[in-house]
């Protein structure tokens, strides 16, 4: 295992808890800690942004920092000099004047300040206080090195490396730059390709590596022909012939899969260009080690890099970028990560708890906190919201949900997060790419300075779609002819674009619908297909909060019901109630032609039409199985190619938070590639987008979007006068506006949105806890969970412990809420009954009891009063009463125990301090 | 003063340092995970739910483990092509469960161990009117006609005959089935062809399939009409969610995630049951566990028994999902990366356990918890602190003691092949104290397996050793079916009407299990024992430091007067 190294050019704050342990000091300090567990902790982190988040995806920092290629006004630590006093490592001394002439020329060329487009210039959003999250990296002026077909060869190839080994092979605190073989390189990232040197580690053909420690590290192997080995941060030694450019997954510490290498970060045609890359820490890299950590080998100081090429380098060298030649052209911004937090000890019994996706990224941050300042572990499982509800029947169990479980079960509530339902996207935006005779025509704006102002706020993504309720009813319901598919015009005539036997044609994409346009006059900048929005297929609280809000919305509901919108289009018959209850004075007629659609349809063998309804009551996300593409088959007559189903064509991932990794990885929800060579045939994902035609949707909670920087659609009202985003303000906004539901101390969002401020898809998360079987110890444990929730994390920031982006921090009447629940259920009494152990065995439902999961009715008679403790034993629990929970009696839960050791261990030293007065006063 | 520690600083140093041996110990203090390098892994998606649960949790505890839902034939062959350092699967790579056409083999040696329980459930979409059917009961011969495309109407006599009185649409079964390799499939036609040799064999008439071995790929080519095949355990879950009059089969926790009923099926027993963690406990007491350590296969799981078993809280598609480990350093795992697999299988098997009743799995029984940590210790690099937790462990069931993972199949000081789940399974409202007297009692349904009950206790102990059950598969569960002492007949249905009726009689009331209660202290040596042990030397240490500390400090200050004079 790793040694036990580390380094110690620690922050303030880390060498002030490194004194706290010095003799004399420490075991007081130790004691006060103990007796005052719920202190915060000594070394408070800075304030830091991240309260910020919103509709656009970009998040400012106050440490952004911006390097030229040209080093004019680099800080020291990002000064790559383009000269002899460059010196490169692993080439016996080699400086950047060594390097082939051709190559200094052609890179100068392209990236030097005297290109012509001010020179090459790379900003990374933010550089201090990382922990493992996306920044946003930049670049402009370089030369974009048209190829003869026009397009851009000028790219970067970006990645993280840990810093620079000394003479003992430990991290060199005052290293200035980064050593090559520190580098997470070569694995091929996303836009990769692995069969090209250019994206290996490999040193191809570079001179420079002759009569290096490279060289000689390994004099077998062909000179010529060497990979730059990588120097993990835990200074393990990796011999070259470990082959560690040629197969990604025989590297132990980065593979394809886990890397954030870019290969391959394409220049536009201006020259620039801006991408999210995602910074890891130790955890996520445990080859770089990047955040400090008192126990393992680990640094404070990372290094992202940038090796910039063109075609032309390309020709002269096509090795990897850590070849001395081509890392000499780099450009080096320093990454400063915050210290990895504690972590409870993973063999401590956790207290479990279930509910709600939208609180995942929530309880990253808390759960370490929790541990450190309230000393347990929190051991959190999301499941549907749904199931989640049924798991309050257990005894003393704690769920997270948005809606509230059935009044019979008398929980308790406690608001514990304001998260929110968003659309995000990452749709590259070809407006922006180039200014074309028809830019202005084609993507609404007014003049040329329009168009940069654009491209500058964009940096080539959509950032500012519109969507209403209609809009988003007509993307999930496959109204738009672009989103028939598997159906084909054969089967399915009345997709025919442009076919009218059956009323007005359908319209073809959402960028041909007028609405859309009204919304969004420049368009998406492309003509290219913009999938249905990829959604979950768990059934959560979130999904039904879309589906409140768009049969809320009269637009949306009439077009669900089958009306068309103003310009006549309507929807896909499939997906209609077919009520019509809007638009009475059409029913006829429309029914006839939905009936016309329908019966020219081929359905699918097994496909049983009948009419929606919403919300759906099987689904989050109804689909319905109307086509198919039909299975080829072979002369034979045995099927070669199976049918095509609705469900390949749109499948569901499995949460919001695998919706948002689809979305930043452009990653579409479509398991229709055939894979002819495959053991046996099947159908496969299909390939990630490529940059410049990415164009992904999703439905996903803000702070999944928000930890890729994702941006999210705006949400109009019907005439499209008020639209508003997804950030901090509108959720609390909303918040403030939210309604009473029929259980105390529960509130939805409000029915009719304000979208002048708040934003509609508020998501309320509370913690709920069924009061009737509940013990004194488990109550107290979540009371301290709750307060730590409502204080410390509701404090915005990235670090470790705080209510991270994509959450607004609880308003005032939610945190009195939380309050009120805190102090309930620091007044419950001690054990009402037998208490039952934390894994509580509850009978199993009778056959009688029917299904879905039907339990026993504990407690159906608690007052369910957030705020008020049930005074007496209820009589309740008639079921327990009936008969004593079997299993095992309380486990003696160690609360006491451990407590008296505190007051134990608290007496020792409190006599341990006195010892020294007493003999000091008896010397006297 | 800054130089050595003078012997005033070393008193509180050294009660520091015992302070936070304490508190260590006590399990207050936040403390670091080693610092384990990724790790990543594919296959079972029937497990996925379960594995997504532990990655999450092990990332809170700052290890990162990646895992991708590919199906188990997919994970066995990455694993084996050494792209990935461990894989899930339901089936082995060799033997008689194995499909012939997954043909990847490890050219390195490995190790199966058990990682979760679970129940295949029957997921359907019907609707009796206006509203959902939700207590569909269905016979297991009924469920081998509809899935080898024999009953393809939801009227059918096989289906009505376990659900008297309910008005079942006359429509056709949209029978939906996995269309990748999986592990859920190969467990499913395994069970049809012990229990039902000659429906599969008609399926494969139709299909093509070798009617001899059962496969990881559901065999509908050239296309049985009313079948369709969807991707993943997400595809077959969202497609019979959308689509009415359909049917799957899948682990249980994709229809609760979903919020969709599943078939109620009849035992042996003629019970219906659900896949709920106790039903899927008993039921795999029967499971016989490969005991042969020199196998490749060992702790695998032979399910024969387990299809007839008869006492009545069984489900009878029951089984364990396995994690496939290398024990050797491979070309994916050096003995870094081993140490990660080591900390997360443990961890699996240990904390990791007590939420899988509530995400719609079952917990492993102890006895498989231990061996399955045997079979971690194989595991190149697996380090001293995974391998003292597992001692722990090891050394909490022996003596009785708590923490034992907290494991809630487990009490302390019982044996671990005892399962409280099964202890503590209900008993149908129809199953009298009678009925019931089989199936109680300290030796009945112990768990099989390593220093498990080597036979069966239970009632069947004569007719259903796993290896009579295994010689003659299909036969032995079905002649056991009818010899046994519970009352009903698998096959015949001749229990229905009263299994059935005592059913919908039953109510609300729910039966409970009187199962005497044992206070865990009272049995051996237990966490409060320890606990008073640290308490009672904290107050020695309390009563001796001080004059101690005293007398040090006199001594010093004795001296120090003597060099200032």
């Amino acid at each position: 295992m790793p040694t036990s190294w580390n380094i110690q050019w620690a922050p303030r704050a880390r060498q002030l808890r490194a004194a706290l342990w010095a003799p004399g000091v420490a075991a007081t300090a130790a004691a006060a800690a103990l007796l005052l567990g719920s202190l915060t902790p000594v070394a408070a982190a800075p304030p830091v942004p991240g309260s910020d988040w919103g509709s656009q995806g970009s998040m400012v920092s106050d440490s952004s920092a911006t390097v030229t290629w040209d080093n004019t006004s680099n800080a020291p630590d990002s000064r790559v000099p383009r000269g002899g006093t460059q010196t490169l490592r692993h080439t016996a001394g080699k400086t950047y004047d060594d390097v082939d002439q051709r190559l200094r020329d052609a890179a100068s060329r392209a990236f030097g300040s005297g290109n012509g487009r001010g020179g090459l210039s790379l900003t990374v959003s933010q550089t201090k206080n990382l922990q493992n999250q996306s920044v946003t990296v930049s670049f402009t002026g370089a030369d974009p090195q048209a190829g003869s077909n026009g397009a851009s060869t000028s790219y970067l190839q970006v990645f993280q490396c840990w810093g620079k080994p000394g003479a003992d092979k430990k991290p060199d605190p005052a290293a200035t730059e980064p050593d090559p073989s520190t580098c997470q390189f070569g694995a091929t990232g996303l836009d990769g390709d692995i069969s090209n040197t250019a994206h290996q580690r490999s040193l191809l053909n570079d001179p420079l590596v002759r009569g290096g420690d490279w060289e000689a590290a390994d004099p077998a192997s062909p000179a010529m022909n060497l990979p730059a080995p990588f120097a993990p941060v835990s200074g393990d030694e990796t011999r070259i012939t470990d082959g560690f450019n040629l197969s990604e997954y025989r590297n132990p510490y980065f593979s394809r899969t886990s890397t954030n290498e870019f290969s391959r970060f394409l220049s536009s045609e201006q020259g620039a260009g801006s991408r999210t890359f995602e910074v890891q820490s130790g955890a996520e890299a445990s080859g770089l080690g990047c955040g400090y950590r008192p126990d393992a080998p680990s640094v404070a100081k990372c290094w992202l890099v940038a090796v910039p090429r063109t075609a032309a380098i390309d020709a002269i060298l096509p090795a990897g970028p850590l070849a001395p030649s081509l890392w000499a052209m780099r450009v080096q911004v320093p990454l400063n990560f915050q210290d990895v937090a504690a972590v409870c000890p993973s063999d401590q019994a956790a207290t479990l708890s279930v509910g709600s996706e939208a609180l995942t990224v929530a309880m990253k941050s808390w759960i370490p906190a929790v541990c450190e300042t309230k000393k347990f572990t929190l051991g959190f499982s999301p499941l549907a919201d749904l199931q989640a509800r049924t798991q309050l029947q257990q005894p003393g169990s704690l769920a997270f949900t948005t809606q509230p479980a059935s009044a019979g079960i008398g929980a308790l509530y406690v608001p514990t997060a304001l998260a929110g339902v968003v659309i995000a996207m990452t749709i590259d935006n070809a407006c922006t790419a180039a200014f074309t005779p028809y830019t202005l025509a084609d993507c609404g704006y007014q003049d040329k300075a329009d168009w940069e102002a654009d491209k500058a706020r964009s940096a080539g993504q959509v950032r500012d779609l519109k969507l209403n309720a209609r809009l988003l009813a007509k993307l999930l319901t496959q109204s738009y002819v672009q989103h028939t598919a598997p159906a084909s015009a054969l089967d399915a005539p009345f997709t025919k674009p442009g076919n009218t036997a059956y009323g007005q044609p359908m319209t073809y994409s959402i960028q041909n619908d007028p609405e859309f346009r009204k919304l969004n006059p420049k368009g998406l900048g492309s003509s290219g297909n913009l999938n249905p929005p990829v959604v979950e297929g768990l059934r959560s609280d979130a999904a039904a909060a879309v589906w409140d809000w768009l049969l809320n919305d009269k637009d949306a509901r009439a077009f669900l019901n089958g009306c068309p919108d103003s310009s006549g289009m309507s929807i896909n018959p499939f997906y209609s109630t077919r009520t019509y209850t809007e638009c009475q004075d059409q029913a006829a007629e429309l029914d006839k032609l939905a009936a016309q659609k329908i019966s020219g349809t081929t359905m699918p063998d097994g496909f049983t039409y009948a009419r929606q309804s919403y919300p759906s009551e099987g689904a989050s996300y109804p689909q319905v199985y109307w086509a198919q593409r039909a299975a080829t088959r072979n002369s034979d007559g045995s099927v070669d190619q199976p049918a095509l189903t609705v469900g390949d064509q749109y499948a569901r991932v499995q949460d919001m938070a695998a919706a948002a990794q689809n979305t930043v990885r452009a990653q579409p929800a479509s398991t229709t590639s055939w894979c002819a060579d495959c053991s046996p045939p099947a159908y496969k994902a299909v390939p990630r987008q490529g940059y410049g035609s990415r164009n992904i949707l999703s439905i996903t909670d803000a702070a999944s979007a928000a930890k890729f920087q994702l941006p999210t659609a705006q949400l109009c009202n019907g005439d499209g006068s008020l639209c508003v985003g997804a950030n901090s303000k509108s959720l609390q906004a909303a918040a403030a506006q939210f309604e009473a539901t029929g259980i105390p101390g529960v509130l939805r969002a409000a029915t009719v949105p304000d979208y002048a401020t708040a934003y509609p898809l508020a998501l309320p998360v509370y913690g709920a806890v069924n009061l009737a079987s509940i013990s004194q110890s488990q109550a107290a444990t979540y009371a301290q969970l709750f307060s730590y929730v409502s204080t410390e994390g509701q404090k915005t920031g990235f670090s470790s412990g705080m209510l991270p982006p994509g959450y607004a921090p609880l308003t005032e009447p939610l945190l009195q809420l939380a309050a009120a629940g805190i102090q309930t259920l620091q007044g419950v009494p001690g054990p009402r009954q037998p208490e039952a152990a934390t894994t509580a065995l509850l009978p199993m439902e009778s056959v009688s009891s029917g299904n879905p999961p039907a339990v026993a009715p504990l407690a159906q008679a608690v007052p369910a009063a957030a705020a008020v403790v049930p005074a007496a034993p209820p009589a309740a629990a008639p079921v327990a009463a009936a008969a004593p929970m079997p299993g095992r009696t309380a486990a003696t839960r160690s609360a006491w125990p451990q407590y008296t050791l505190v007051i134990g261990l608290a007496a020792a030293l409190a006599s341990a301090a006195a010892a020294p007065l007493l003999a000091r006063g008896r010397r006297k | 003063m800054i130089r050595p520690l003078s012997k005033r600083r070393t008193v509180p140093a050294v009660l520091g340092i015992l302070l936070s041996v304490g508190m260590v110990f006590a399990g207050l203090a936040p403390a670091q995970a080693a610092n384990y390098l990724r790790i990543g892994g594919s296959g079972s998606s029937w497990a996925g739910n379960a594995l997504q649960d532990w990655i999450a949790r092990v990332g809170a505890q700052g290890v990162t483990v990646d895992y991708e839902n590919k199906g188990s034939s997919t994970g066995r062959k990455e694993f084996a092509d050494q792209m990935k350092q461990f894989a899930v699967s339901e089936i082995p790579y060799t033997g008689d469960t194995a499909d012939p056409r997954d043909n990847s083999m490890p050219g390195f040696s490995y190790g199966m161990l058990p990682v979760v329980a679970g129940g295949t459930a029957f997921m359907y979409n019907l609707k009796t009117g206006s509203s959902r059917m939700t207590s569909l009961k269905l016979s297991q011969p009924a469920i081998a006609k509809i899935f080898t495309g024999q009953a393809t109407r939801w009227n059918d006599p096989i289906i009505t005959a376990d659900n008297p009185g309910v008005a079942l649409p006359d429509a056709t079964i949209n029978v939906v089935v996995r269309s990748d390799g999986s592990g859920a499939t190969a467990q499913f036609t395994l069970w049809l062809l012990r229990q039902f040799p000659a429906d599969y064999a008609k399926l494969c008439a139709v299909t093509g399939c070798d009617p001899q071995h059962a496969t990881s790929f559901f065999p509908t080519n050239p296309g049985l009409k009313n079948f369709v095949a969807q991707n993943g355990s997400q595809g077959v879950t969202t497609y019979t969610a959308n689509n009415q009059y359909t049917i799957n089969y899948d682990e249980y926790s994709y229809a609760q995630g979903i919020g969709f009923p599943a078939a109620q099926v009849k035992n042996a027993a003629g019970f219906y049951t659900l896949p709920t963690e106790h039903a899927v406990a008993v039921a795999l007491t029967k499971a016989n566990i490969n005991q042969d350590k020199g196998s490749p296969n060992y702790l695998s799981q032979d399910l024969s028994a387990v299809y007839g078993y008869k006492d009545p809280r069984s489900y009878p598609m029951s089984a364990y999902s396995y994690m496939i480990i290398p024990t050797q350093t491979t070309n994916a795992m050096n003995a870094a990366q081993g140490a990660t697999l080591g900390f997360f299988a443990n961890y699996a098997l240990c904390e990791g356990q007590r939420p899988m009743g509530q995400l719609g799995y079952s917990p492993l029984p102890m006895n498989l918890v231990l061996a399955g940590m045997e079979q971690i210790r194989k595991i190149p690099g697996v380090d001293q602190e995974t391998v003292r937790k597992m001692d722990q462990t090891r050394d909490s069931v022996s003596g009785g003691s708590a923490p034992a993972c907290n494991n809630p199949t487990f009490k302390p000081g019982d044996s671990p092949s005892a399962n409280q789940l099964v202890r503590t399974a209900p008993f149908d409202k129809a199953c009298d104290a009678a009925c019931q007297v089989p199936w109680r009692g300290a030796e009945a349904a112990l768990n099989q397996g390593p220093a498990g009950a080597t036979t069966s206790a239970g009632p069947e102990a004569a007719t259903t050793t796993a290896e009579a059950a295994d010689q003659t598969p299909g036969a032995a569960a079905q002649a056991d079916a009818a010899a046994g002492p519970a009352s009903c007949d698998a096959d015949s249905g001749a229990c229905t009407a009263a299994g059935a009726g005592a059913a919908n009689a039953a109510g609300a009331a729910q039966q409970l299990t009187p199962v005497t209660t044992t206070l865990v202290s009272s049995r051996g040596w237990g966490q409060p024992q320890n606990l008073l042990l640290i308490i009672g030397g904290l107050v020695g240490l309390l009563v001796l430091v001080p004059p101690l500390a005293a007398g040090a400090l006199s001594r010093r200050a004795r001296s120090k007067g003597g060099t200032k004079a």
